[in-house]
């Protein structure tokens, strides 16, 4: 998929763990080990907005587009 | 809970279809053996036979009733031919007929038994089922047309080889249009269902 999850990054930054931000915005680790891994094929407004939210970011933070090599 | 006892109990009906569906292939080939080998302990000449269609049987001796002389004859029907010393090779491509509508039915019980099996276990929207109801739906058209087709066939062979007086061998097409319907609404049924995986897919994958 061309688009890629920062969350990561933003967790680092935030020095906090995936634990604790779905423990912070009600969403399972299991969900959210889908969406930093990259497996998830679509993502709700609502979800961006409390991560956005705890995690002091922007959407374009989380979210990137890296177009794909055509092969 | 309503539909989970509904489940247990076509499981168990199908179960008992593929146990009879298995004895009647079991059964075909005993068949198919004593009649290949001739064995001397059981009289095979009262099993060959072949099922026959035919178009018309004229009775030669007229019913009389009331002093007046009715001719008869019968039409439409099907029946086994019994005849001595003819060569009744036309009983092995009925068995081969018979082998094959067996083999479909097995295969149909067997794709039914897996789908159930994952119903129970909780298993609905799974890409498997789909494959397994297109692959019943494949099945049905199948059994449908290719008995069908070694039927015609054969019922050509036998109307060129064997001429009865006042009898009319049928040598038609049968095209069983009601189970090709019926395959196809299920091929149709499989792609919506394969449709609807998808989407729980994605549903599942939405965070």
């Amino acid at each position: 998929m061309a688009i890629v999850t920062n969350l990561d990054v933003q967790l680092a930054k935030n020095k906090m763990s995936l634990t604790e931000l779905s423990e912070r915005i009600g969403i399972t680790i299991a969900n959210l080990s889908i969406l930093k891994s990259g497996k998830a094929k679509a993502i709700r407004f609502s979800t961006l907005e409390k991560i956005c939210k705890e995690l002091n970011c922007t959407p374009g933070d989380i979210l990137e587009y890296v177009p794909e090599e055509e092969s | 809970m309503e539909n989970r006892k509904l489940l247990v109990i076509s499981k168990s009906i199908i179960n008992i279809f593929w146990v009879l569906q298995i004895l009647f292939v079991l059964l075909l080939v005993v068949y198919t053996l004593l009649l290949v080998f001739h064995v001397d302990f059981i009289n095979t000449d009262i099993l060959r036979g072949f099922k026959i269609h035919f178009k018309s049987i004229d009775f030669i001796q007229p019913l009389m009733h009331d002093g007046q002389a009715y001719k008869m004859k019968l039409t439409n029907g099907e029946g086994r031919l019994h005849a001595d010393s003819l060569n009744q090779n036309f009983i092995y491509f009925r068995i081969l007929a018979a082998f094959i509508d067996s083999v479909m039915y097995l295969l149909i019980f067997y794709f039914l038994r897996k789908i159930l099996k994952n119903l129970t276990s909780d298993n609905f929207f799974i890409p498997e089922n789909g494959k397994l109801i297109k692959n019943i739906g494949y099945s049905i058209i199948a059994l449908a047309i290719v008995p069908e087709v070694i039927h015609y066939f054969t019922d050509k062979m036998i109307s060129r080889s064997i001429s009865i007086e006042n009898v009319v061998i049928k040598s038609e097409f049968h095209f069983d249009y009601q189970t090709i319907l019926l395959g196809i609404i299920v091929f149709v049924i499989s792609i919506v269902f394969l449709r609807g995986v998808e989407l729980k897919e994605e549903q599942d994958l939405t965070i």
